[in-house]
């Protein structure tokens, strides 16, 4: 019965999305971003680089655009009801408030699953045109195979000690590899002050546990940008410990007899687990999870506030949510982090632990929501898991949006409906 | 069930409604001190110049607003309460219904919002759209409609559970005189089944038409409360209806009053009002042309059927 009622109010927000247009619009504004970025985008020249390029750019808009229309959808939901009173007919029907949350959330979310559907459809197909642009041979059509319509479960690499004169890296191999994946990309950086030197001869060994040797490659390195090695993927023992060891080879005069690999770009290997496919299936499912939340932040302020004032206090919400690291950054003042006060205005201590600490609380609060990002994984044929996504489900959708559930239907029990906006 | 709850439908005592501005300051007192009781079957007015505080009444009646002070029970149990909202239909002054749906289609949205089955709400919805005269509006979008039309589909939704409490703020605004007149009858007609009726207007013909009890609210008080005969009654003059006679018949009559009782008296013809002559020429009209609007007897079906009358 309960399921009744949230269906019958969900349908009348997509039937009004629909027939107001807002659906149409957001669909031609959608693909005319997607299409416009297909047409524009050069990228570097190339077949994947402009792929790239695209997966990026394509995919942040999307998020960006649902993102907004999304809240503005989800803020009209009660604000604008309640203000054209037509909220009255259905406050007074035997509906909980409960009901009609979760009913007007699942209309505004199942919406935008739609256009994300959309979106995930355009991307595929960009991907396939891609695919046949190439050769499976050519450097572009690698790159496009191996790096990009890939997912790749990326490992980081631990320091271990080493033997004199050899760097080693620890890191456990991935439990599954996908079929039919030919090579794992090991990747690292130096530290240079040097810009545009020729290359170095390096030399990567792959070793088990028992330190029988896995793979052994001799190539060169750059001392400034990203440095790839392509490993056959067959090398690397699914679910095991290996041990990665660097050396150099110094063969000219003026190459540099040792080289310091970058601090904050660690020596990671992306090991192919699985197919493009899935990884956008993955990637749209965490964009639907912060879409949703974002539908639930927008549902609720609606009960509380007119719709000018329920958009502005939830854009201002997610804008304090987006800044509250800055603060915590700025706020915590450890002795000797370099942030000491030299000068003879001070502050209070008390205010400065109050600030430090309230600014940890907020952090507290919003960094799971900050911390389901698909960033440039997409593009970068890195894979987002399904680990994530239930993480990102139970966290974002379930237990913020359950809250903020909570929150609204509070505020519509205690709000008096028919008092005058 | 006890016999007080069986017959009384709505208990509202020392019921208050101040408004309060941003910083709770007491703004206006809306309704001050409201005692009402009403019972099943009852048709109930709420009389009174604009702000006087009848919409405020009814809306915390039906928790749209939340009293000051006094307490409202109806239907036995509160105006939130899940169970009681089941039992009521209203209909707001303002048909504030979705201006993108169809007739039907509002129909059916609110009949799943009382739990009704798909085929019951189906066959409600094509009864009460029959009966409120939208058939040929049927496909229509909701933001199309004239007032009045907007009107007898707001009317629909209040009667789609079948409720045994309805509450109409101005039911007869924005009605031509055909459709006041059908919704005066239906509303007679449900009262007759047992369905209690409170309703606000400002047009008194109608609620002395089918009211059986007013409450003539000023101010936020009520200022005068009781049944229409009570409250209409003069005690000064008399009014003795004869059939029509001619002069000497009339001259006898007033010379007999005259003489026997020793008082003044006069005499005037009966007439109709205008609002029954008005329905009796569209009647004459109607039956050699057939309109879009319901009729009676699509009105006792309806009835029939969902009260099992």
């Amino acid at each position: 019965m309960m399921r009744n009622r949230i269906l019958g109010i969900a349908g009348l927000m997509i039937r009004q999305a629909v027939r107001s247009r807002f659906v149409f619009c957001l669909f031609v504004l959608m693909l005319s971003l997607l299409v416009g970025f297909a047409l524009t985008i050069k990228g570097d020249g190339t077949v994947a680089g402009r792929l790239q390029v695209l997966l990026s750019y394509a995919r942040g808009a999307v998020g960006v655009v649902l993102g907004i229309a999304s809240l503005w959808l989800a803020c009209g939901a009660f604000s604008v009801e309640i203000e054209n009173r037509r909220l009255h007919l259905v406050m007074v029907k035997p509906v909980r408030n409960v009901e009609l949350w979760i009913g007007k959330w699942l209309g505004i979310v199942t919406v935008a699953a739609l256009m994300l559907t959309v979106a995930g459809l355009f991307l595929m197909g960009a991907g396939t045109v891609a695919l046949r642009r190439t050769a499976p041979d050519g450097v572009d059509g690698r790159t496009v195979r191996q790096q990009i319509l890939v997912a790749r479960q990326r490992v980081e690499a631990v320091r271990a000690m080493g033997e004199a004169g050899e760097a080693r890296w620890e890191l456990d191999c991935p439990d599954a590899v996908a079929s039919g994946a030919s090579v794992s990309t090991l990747q690292y950086r130096f530290v240079s002050p040097l810009r545009d030197q020729p290359p170095i001869q390096v030399h990567w060994a792959a070793v088990d546990a028992n330190g029988a040797s896995l793979f052994e490659a001799d190539c060169e390195a750059y001392m400034d940008g990203v440095n790839r090695l392509d490993i056959p993927a067959e090398s690397l023992p699914p679910g095991e410990r290996i041990a990665l060891v660097f050396g150099m080879r110094v063969n000219q005069p003026d190459t540099p007899h040792h080289v310091t690999f970058h601090p904050e770009y660690p020596v990671e290997l992306y090991v192919p687990t699985g197919g493009f496919g899935e990884n956008l299936l993955r990637t749209l499912l965490l964009m639907f999870c912060r879409v949703a939340l974002l539908a639930a932040l927008g549902v609720t302020v609606g009960t509380v506030f007119t719709f000018p004032v329920a958009v502005f206090a939830s854009v201002a919400m997610i804008m304090a949510t987006l800044v509250t690291q800055f603060f915590v950054f700025s706020s915590a003042c450890e002795p000797g982090c370099g942030h000491e006060h030299h000068g003879e205005e001070t502050t209070p201590q008390w205010v400065e632990w109050t600030g430090e600490h309230l600014a940890r609380g907020v952090q507290c609060v919003v960094a799971p929501v900050l911390h389901y990002r698909v960033r440039g994984r997409l593009a970068g044929g890195v894979a987002v898991t399904w680990d994530e996504v239930h993480e990102a489900a139970g966290v974002l959708v379930f237990m913020y949006g359950g809250a903020l559930c909570a929150l609204g239907c509070g505020a519509l029990r205690r709000r008096e409906i028919a008092l005058p906006v | 069930m006890d016999q007080a709850t069986n017959s009384t439908v709505l208990e509202v005592v020392q019921l208050t409604k101040v408004f309060r501005d941003f910083w709770r300051r007491p703004r206006v007192t809306a309704v001050d001190g409201l005692d009402l009781s009403v019972r099943r079957g009852e048709i109930v007015g709420l009389l009174g110049p604009n702000g006087s505080g009848k919409s405020t009444t009814i809306k915390m009646l039906l928790g749209l607003l939340h009293p000051t002070e006094g307490s409202i029970s109806i239907l036995g149990g509160r105006p939130a309460d899940v169970a009681v909202r089941k039992r009521i239909g209203y209909l707001p002054e303002d048909s504030t219904l979705y201006r993108y749906l169809t007739p039907r289609e509002t129909l059916m949205f609110y009949g799943r919002l009382f739990d009704l089955s798909v085929a019951e709400r189906r066959q409600r919805t094509a009864e009460l759209i029959e009966m409120t005269g939208l058939s040929a509006a049927v496909d229509r979008a909701v933001g199309e409609f004239s007032k009045g039309m907007a009107r007898r589909l707001g009317l629909a939704q209040a009667l789609l559970n079948a409720p045994d409490l309805l509450v109409l703020d101005e039911p007869t605004s924005g009605l031509d005189p055909m459709g006041c007149r059908q919704v005066k009858d239906l509303l007679r007609a449900l009262a007759d089944r047992g369905t209690t009726i409170l309703l606000t207007s400002h047009l008194l013909a109608d609620v002395e038409h089918i009211c059986d009890r007013v409450v003539i609210m000023y101010d936020g008080r009520p200022r005068a409360a009781g049944t229409l005969q009570n409250l209409l009654e003069t005690e000064e003059r008399m009014t003795v209806n004869v059939p029509t006679l001619d002069a000497a018949g009339t001259k006898r009559l007033l010379d007999l009053l005259r003489k026997e009782l020793d008082c003044e008296a006069d005499v005037s013809r009966a007439s109709m009002n205008l609002e029954e002559f008005f329905v009796s020429v569209v009647k004459e009209a109607k039956a050699t042309d057939a309109s879009g609007h319901g009729d009676d007897s699509q009105i006792a079906a309806f009835l029939c059927k969902v009260r099992g009358g």
